[in-house]
């Protein structure tokens, strides 16, 4: 387990992470998402012993991890703009090989054919998306515990996202690796994340499992003959939100589905559904419940 | 495939040292091709190079083999000759070295200047310890194996051809002096290699390493150098002494002169003066404080520094305004030179030269600190601190605000008093003399008892002594302007008088020169001038007095006596300085002794199987006008023209007859001036010898020796550093040799030239005719 307990870490005059704390477990995908400049790299760079916090302190299984090769050593860092020498991917490879002796190159030479990637070929003619995709292989293939992505994604069409995707899925299973991946798209990380945290102006807002969040909110349309219905809906269950467009109300509800399902069925309003909502629509309202304002976050 | 258990056990999988060795190797292969193509360039192909082209007449005999060296003297010249390409080859790798020290530094350690390869290097399982030092050491074998193999060829080379040569022994001392040169040449390497390390790790960026490399490689000696121009050309008593160690202190914390300095030691062949040891003591102490530095920084370095300026905010502070200091002290040096002559005031343009300088150089810093233009006058207050620092420096010193000029220190404070009445300090030399008068031995005397001698220890007398030196220095009509003296200062008109003095406190001592000195001051002066401390230390032989002509100790390089016409002719001379000296100057001026041991300088002759052949180095007093109007004045058909030291002696000349071997035409001398005469150099002056020598028909051959040290102690002299000209302003001067005789040097030199033959006729006539 990754513990991130009460870091800080500045700039000169510019707070970049203020007392953040959280724990990544094993076995799950972390999606660590945020706004430009929340400070998810600045994060990563101090998980994987880049950065030396000015307070508190990162741990990687109970080792401290700044200065510390056995810690270091469960963790591959993928830049948001990876540094590759001047050189073929083997180049790379020979480099890992060296500070991660379980590089298994033979997966990386049936991976790089997989996607179609030219092992001989200088990295420099490498299109944006193919170094992306060269630095996530070199990052499965160190056989790391932990493999930290920052904007991974960004940049890959949307074939080789889902086939990055299942790669990622693949060594969970087969090698118990954790991805934490950090991207301010959240729509990126809807389908593959298990359990998120968002980090705002440096500070981390909190942390949950996707599923128990999907499971508790949902997104109510209906159609309501008088307001006593929407305070009736009101007394039941918490509206994070709440929007009117003529007779139409949608409504951010907190709650049990089948519990919302029987209030529904039992007031029998003109018009009704129930919708899950998106990893976009939860992160608002939970932001909106935490006293950030939408527009500030996401325009 | 990797089990789950070997990714939960990562501590087993640590790289080793020779891993990260390997790799920091291969990701500089680049480098080593450049290393490998300058070392070989910079030694075995430089040597043969060398070899090849400087001397035609040891081409020739190498070409031709060993057989055609017909004897140990010209094994000897052969050793001489490649120890001078070894010479002559430090100077070259010297330059590689120091470039590929920066080289390898900077581009071993360039992942420090750019965030993304920070981010690759940094998240690697690894210690920054063991990085660096696998680093440093990939970095010193990219630069150490391809130089040692060009430099072992060398060594193998030259070890081969010494030993094919009548003298087979001579290989072994070929070897040492290879041994010393490669010592000096690695730990030169290391000392620019670490001071290197050193900027890197304080630096965000190349343009800022860059900066500190210079900063702190050039500091003490640009600190030391600005002192000495501030302190020469503002104040009027500054005087800067040759203090033992200051050099080898200087040169050892400038880092990025030491290398240089090392060059010197080769050609000056000797490892053992205080001033070289503590060079070699300074150096090799910063250069592992340095690497230790360096290490900790690295270890200390925070990631998020790549691309920016200087690591730590405080050291960004302190450089930013040192080297803003520097500058803007510089400027208004310069700008005061430039209106030094103009009626204006010159604190204007001193106070907008410091702030010019200052302002601009702190902006640029701002720049290559934040690298970004909109920072260009960032920082103002610390900005206003160093221009009002500048300013204040300057005009302090301008005006002398603190009163150095015009310190004295109290009564009661004062312990003793030194003072040497000369100008040109470490220009003069003592010489010794045995109980017949002979001459013995030479030291530089003038700033020995300036240190060690005090010569007064009665405060009140010191006291009045300052006071009226600093006085005289303030005021102009305090020297000798008024004086009915007919023999004083102002009338001799040329003659002036300088007075260093070492004063000595209860808090230490404090040097001070004053010039231009008067009867007045000399009257004060007189107590000590006058006493017998100081003319013992001073003069030790025959004060007071001209010694006896027959004194003088001439001898040939065989230990004969001269011939007698010739020292006649030499006494004649001898007196006619002496008469003339005493008709010019009063016995109140301290040159009036001084002129004793001058005379003494008359020890150096040469003649060979009575061939009309000899020398004469009579030296005047440094009066330089007077010496020249003197020879105009006996020798009116020439013209006599010079200025300092180039005519201010009657020199040695050598008549060089038809026929004559002249490879036996040999003297020897130590250098006077400290000016290193290598063997390149040498080859120079043949050169020029050479074009001269045919244009007047003068044939020459130019010889080296190895004698026996006790053999040439005799005969060590002044150095000869004039240019010498004949009545049509021909060049008809000298020539040096080096030669090497276990750690010690001496030179060689063969004058060379053609005598007028009416000076020749005037101090030798019978030689005239002999030799026509």
């Amino acid at each position: 387990m990754i513990e991130i307990q009460t870091v800080t870490k500045r700039f000169d005059d510019i707070t970049a992470l203020s007392d953040v704390s959280a724990a990544i477990e094993e076995g799950q995908v972390f999606g660590l998402i945020g706004t430009n400049g929340a400070g998810k790299s600045t994060l990563l760079r101090c998980i994987c012993g880049v950065y030396q916090p000015e307070k508190g302190q990162v741990s990687i299984d109970g080792d401290l991890v700044y200065e510390n090769p056995a810690a270091k050593a469960k963790v591959f860092y993928i830049s948001d703009d990876q540094y590759f020498f001047n050189g073929t991917p083997m180049d790379m490879v020979r480099y890992y090989q060296t500070y991660y002796p379980a590089f298994d190159a033979e997966r990386f030479d049936k991976l790089m054919t997989a996607l179609k990637l030219d092992p001989g070929r200088k990295i420099n003619t490498f299109s944006k998306g193919m170094k992306k995709q060269l630095s996530v292989l070199l990052g499965i293939c160190s056989r790391t515990k932990y493999l930290l992505c920052d904007e991974t994604f960004d940049g890959l069409d949307p074939v080789v996202r889902q086939a990055i995707k299942r790669l990622f899925l693949q060594e969970m299973d087969g090698n118990g690796m954790t991805p934490i991946i950090a991207s301010h798209n959240l729509r990126e990380l809807e389908d593959i994340c298990d359990h998120v945290g968002l980090l705002h102006k440096g500070g981390i807002l909190f942390t949950k499992d996707l599923d128990d969040m999907k499971l508790g909110i949902f997104k109510l349309q209906c159609v309501l003959r008088d307001e006593e219905e929407l305070t009736g809906i009101g007394e039941h269950f918490p509206i994070l939100q709440k929007e009117k467009r003529g007779t139409l109300y949608t409504l951010t509800l907190r709650g049990n589905s089948e519990d919302i399902r029987g209030l529904m069925t039992e007031l029998a309003p003109a018009f009704w559904e129930l919708l899950p909502l998106t990893l976009e629509e939860i992160f608002i309202s939970e932001t909106e419940v935490q006293g950030y304002d939408f527009k500030e976050l996401y325009q | 495939m990797t089990s789950k258990n070997s990714i939960n056990n990562p501590e087993s999988m640590a790289p080793g040292f020779g891993s990260l060795l390997k790799e920091a190797l291969r990701r500089q292969s680049v480098l080593m091709i450049l290393s490998v193509l300058g070392s070989f360039l910079a030694s075995p192909v430089y040597y043969l190079y060398y070899l090849g082209t400087r001397n035609i007449q040891y081409t020739n005999l190498l070409q031709k083999g060993v057989d055609a060296i017909p004897s140990e003297r010209q094994s000897r010249e052969l050793l001489a000759l490649m120890l001078s390409c070894l010479r002559g080859h430090q100077v070259c790798h010297t330059a590689v070295l120091m470039a590929g020290a920066v080289l390898v530094a900077f581009v071993g350690f360039r992942h420090l200047f750019n965030r993304r390869m920070t981010d690759l290097y940094h998240s690697v399982p690894v210690t920054r310890d063991r990085q660096f030092l696998a680093q440093y050491l990939a970095g010193f074998l990219i630069w150490f194996v391809p130089f040692l193999t060009g430099d072992l060829i060398v060594l193998i080379g030259g070890c081969i051809r010494c030993a094919g040569t009548p003298i087979p022994s001579i290989a072994g001392e070929y070897a040492v002096f290879w041994l010393k040169t490669t010592f000096l040449c690695i730990l030169g390497f290391l000392i620019v290699y670490h001071l290197a390390l050193l900027a890197v790790m304080l630096s965000g960026n190349v343009f800022n390493a860059i900066a500190n490399l210079l900063l702190s490689g050039l500091f003490a000696g640009m600190v030391y150098f600005l002192r000495y121009l501030y302190g020469n050309r503002f104040l009027d008593t500054f005087v800067e002494f040759p203090k033992e160690g200051v050099y080898g202190t200087l040169i050892g914390f400038t880092p990025l002169l030491t290398p240089a300095a090392f060059c010197k030691f080769l050609s000056d062949g000797t490892w053992t003066t205080p001033d070289q040891r503590l060079l070699l003591l300074c150096s090799g102490a910063l250069c592992l404080v340095n690497f230790a530095l360096a290490m900790f920084l690295h270890h200390k370095r925070r990631s998020e520094a790549a691309e920016g300026g200087m690591d730590s905010r405080l050291l960004r502070i302190l450089f930013r305004f040192v080297i803003s200091l520097l500058c803007g002290l510089v400027m208004a040096l310069l700008f005061s030179h430039l209106v030094k002559n103009a009626s204006s005031p010159q604190a204007p343009w001193i106070a907008f030269g410091g702030i010019l300088g200052s302002v601009i150089t702190f902006c640029a810093m701002n720049v290559v600190y934040h690298a970004n233009f909109k920072a260009l006058f960032a920082h103002k207050i610390q900005m206003l601190l160093s221009v009002v620092t500048v300013c204040c420096i300057a005009l302090i010193t301008r005006y002398d605000a603190l009163g150095y000029d015009t310190y004295v220190p109290k009564e009661s404070d004062i312990t003793g008093i030194s003072l040497v009445t000369y100008g040109n300090i470490g220009l003069s030399y003592r010489l010794s003399f045995d109980a017949d008068g002979n001459f013995t031995d030479m030291d530089r005397d003038v700033e020995e008892p300036l240190r060690t001698q005090t010569f007064s220890t009665d405060p009140a007398l010191i006291h009045n002594i300052l006071s009226t030196l600093a006085a005289a220095q303030t005021n102009d009509s305090s020297s000798a302007g008024n004086t009915s003296d007919p023999h004083s200062f102002v009338q001799r008109g040329t003659l002036t008088l300088t007075v260093n003095v070492r004063v000595d406190t209860k808090h230490g001592s404090y040097f001070r020169t004053y010039a231009g000195l008067g009867p007045a001051e000399m009257e004060a002066l007189s107590p000590i001038l006058h006493s017998e401390t100081y003319r013992d230390t001073f003069y030790p032989a025959n004060t007071g007095q001209f010694p006896d002509p027959d004194q003088i100790a001439l001898t040939d390089l065989q230990q004969k006596a001269l011939v007698l016409t010739d020292k006649e002719r030499i006494r004649e001379l001898y007196q006619a300085y002496t008469e003339d000296f005493k008709e010019q100057y009063a016995s109140w001026h301290p040159y009036y002794s001084r002129f004793f041991g001058y005379l003494y300088s008359v020890h150096f002759y040469y003649h060979r199987k009575q061939e009309p052949s000899f020398g004469i180095d009579l030296n005047m007093w440094d009066n330089f006008d007077r010496t020249t109007a003197l020879l105009q004045e006996w020798y009116p058909e020439y013209i006599w023209r010079g200025k300092d030291l180039d005519i201010s002696r009657l020199e040695l000349y050598l008549l060089l007859p038809e026929g004559f071997p002249l490879a036996e035409y040999l003297g020897l001398t130590q250098n006077a001036n400290g000016n290193v005469q290598t063997a390149y150099e040498l080859q120079d002056h043949a050169d020029d010898h050479r074009y001269y020598a045919e244009a007047q028909n003068i044939r020459y051959v130019l010889t080296l020796q190895q004698p026996d040290l006790s053999d040439l102690r005799p005969y060590l002299c002044f150095a000869s550093t004039g240019l010498y000209y004949d009545k049509d302003h021909v060049y008809i001067g000298h020539a040096y040799v080096n030669t090497v005789n276990g750690e010690e040097n001496y030179r060689c030199y063969l004058e060379l030239g053609k005598m007028p033959q009416e000076l020749f006729a005037k101090i030798y006539a019978d030689g005239a005719n002999e030799r026509d």
